[in-house]
């Protein structure tokens, strides 16, 4: 199986010298399923920002989908992020429809309008949230939301998925059910790697569980 | 790629709200502020050679009388030039109007056309009693302008652009909280920063290009002023007067106007780079 994340000897350090990555090594395979456990303040955040390219990594070496990050002009790392799906800690969509949310971010990357308009209710549909396309994305629910955010994070098919913190403010059921949802995204073929504080929904068993606490990686 | 540029030009033009559209119509203002006083240099002032005559439209045609003559002899030609077909005003002006230093009178008079001015020129330089005759081919000449004025245009001209790139940043900054969000999304989803700067950078020219509009609208409706009333402009601005001159100055002022515009944009669009726009910083 190929390699999509390699990460060797990363370390990571905040403006005030505080550590927050020690040494981590770590290794994902093209079409796994993995979930990165850890307390809050473990450093998760900042390793997915780190893996999605949006943090400039100071030690270190990271390669995904092959390329070396720390080596990547600006122009290589901004395709690099086109080809991961990312969703952010506490994300927040834009005061439009649902719809609307996610035809912004695939007008931006340059389709024209009915083409992001198909790829949008493909990837509605894939989370399940057609039945909300004209609702104003900020009167979601807290589990309709995470659904918004994935339709936002698979919708110009990326083959990496990185999410931050997905089931925050969510009850049991509404994990299980993300965590359903996610399983059918990686059955389609996608690598998704899932950083969360815990408890891990049941619907995780089976995939492999990563530890992250004080700035070290743990099997 | 423009599809995408029109779309995000759009989805900013559509974040602007109540105060950073008022600061975006003030920055529009300073640029006009400043194009106006950039092409007062070329259309305010006296000519420099005033000795020759005043500054006339292209119909026109100044006729100097001799001082000798007696008010009976001016009414009488007075009377005769009116009923030339080529004629089609004709107004006396006392010479110490424009040239204090002077005696005598002068005939101003506009013709029908101006293939008419040739031929009147030389018809009124062959009656005696008219000592000396103008006509605007004659009178255009380089402007002067004092010294306090020049300076007063420089300083209201550095004070303006400042103004305009001050309140510029300011009004960029208060349109780029309100889309914030969008942009935030943009750099994650890996979308090229040139592609979210130039949306903001063409804003910039735009509001240039309604200013330097504004300034060429304003410019001409001087000028048409001018033309129909050139005694009430010729000692203060002289440059209304001349075609070629307004026009070149619009065209300036445009060009100008869309360079400010252009860097005003530039200004704004640097500020996407902060941290206030990125998810990470």
């Amino acid at each position: 199986m190929s390699v999509i994340i390699q990460v060797s000897e990363l370390h990571f350090s905040t403006a005030d010298g505080i550590k927050v990555l020690e040494d981590i090594h770590l290794r994902v395979d093209r079409g796994e399923m993995i979930f990165l456990l850890g307390p809050a303040a473990a450093g998760k955040s900042v390793l997915l920002g780190l893996l999605a390219a949006q943090i400039p990594p100071q030690r270190g070496q990271i390669l995904v989908h092959g390329r070396n990050i720390a080596r990547l002009s600006r122009k290589k790392a901004f395709e690099l992020r086109r080809r991961i799906g990312f969703l952010p800690q506490g994300f927040a969509p834009l005061p439009k429809t649902v719809l609307k949310n996610v035809m912004f971010k695939l007008r931006c990357l340059g389709n024209f309008q009915e083409q992001a308009e198909e790829k949008a209710l493909a990837a509605l549909e894939r989370v399940r949230l057609t039945a909300k396309l004209a609702t104003s994305a900020t009167e979601l629910e807290p589990l309709q939301r995470v659904r918004l955010g994935l339709a936002l994070s698979i919708c110009d098919e990326p083959q990496l998925l990185l999410l931050d913190e997905p089931f925050s403010n969510l009850d049991p059921g509404g994990r299980t059910e993300v965590c359903s949802l996610l399983a059918q995204i990686h059955l389609s073929g996608l690598t998704v790697l899932t950083a969360t504080r815990g408890p891990l929904p049941t619907a995780a068993d089976g995939h492999r569980v990563v530890l992250l606490a004080d700035g070290r990686v743990k099997e | 790629m423009i599809s995408t540029f029109l779309f995000l030009l759009g989805e900013l033009l559509g974040a602007v709200r109540t105060k950073s559209g008022t600061i975006l119509i003030a920055v529009v203002l300073l640029i006009f502020s400043f194009l106006a006083l950039f092409s007062s240099f070329f259309l305010l002032g006296t000519p420099v050679e005033e000795e020759n005559g005043p500054v006339l439209a292209p119909r026109e045609i100044m006729a100097y009388l001799s001082p000798r003559l007696s008010p009976g002899e001016v009414e009488e030609l007075y009377s005769k030039i009116r009923e030339w077909k080529d004629v089609q005003r004709i107004n006396y002006l006392f010479t110490q109007e424009l040239q204090e230093d002077q005696a005598g009178g002068i005939f101003l008079i506009r013709t029908t056309s101006p293939s008419a001015v040739a031929p009147l020129l030389e018809t009124l330089g062959s009656i005696e009693g008219i000592v000396r005759v103008v006509s605007a081919s004659k009178s255009q000449s380089t402007l002067s302008l004092s010294t306090p004025v020049r300076i007063g245009l420089l300083i209201g001209l550095a004070v303006s652009a400042v103004a305009s790139m001050l309140a510029a940043r300011y009004g960029f900054r208060e349109l780029l909280r309100s889309f914030a969000e969008e942009i935030r999304l943009m750099h994650l989803s890996g979308t090229a920063e040139r592609m979210i700067q130039t949306p903001i950078i063409a804003l910039g020219i735009l509001c240039g290009l309604v200013a330097s509009l504004l300034l060429i609208v304003a410019a001409y409706l001087f000028h048409f002023f001018a033309v129909s009333h050139p005694e009430a402009v010729l000692r203060t601005a002289s440059g209304l007067v001349e075609p070629g001159r307004v026009l070149t100055v619009s065209l300036l002022s445009l060009l100008l106007g869309l360079v400010m515009g252009g860097l005003i944009g530039v200004l704004g669009a640097s500020l996407t780079g902060s941290r206030e726009f990125q998810t990470y910083s």
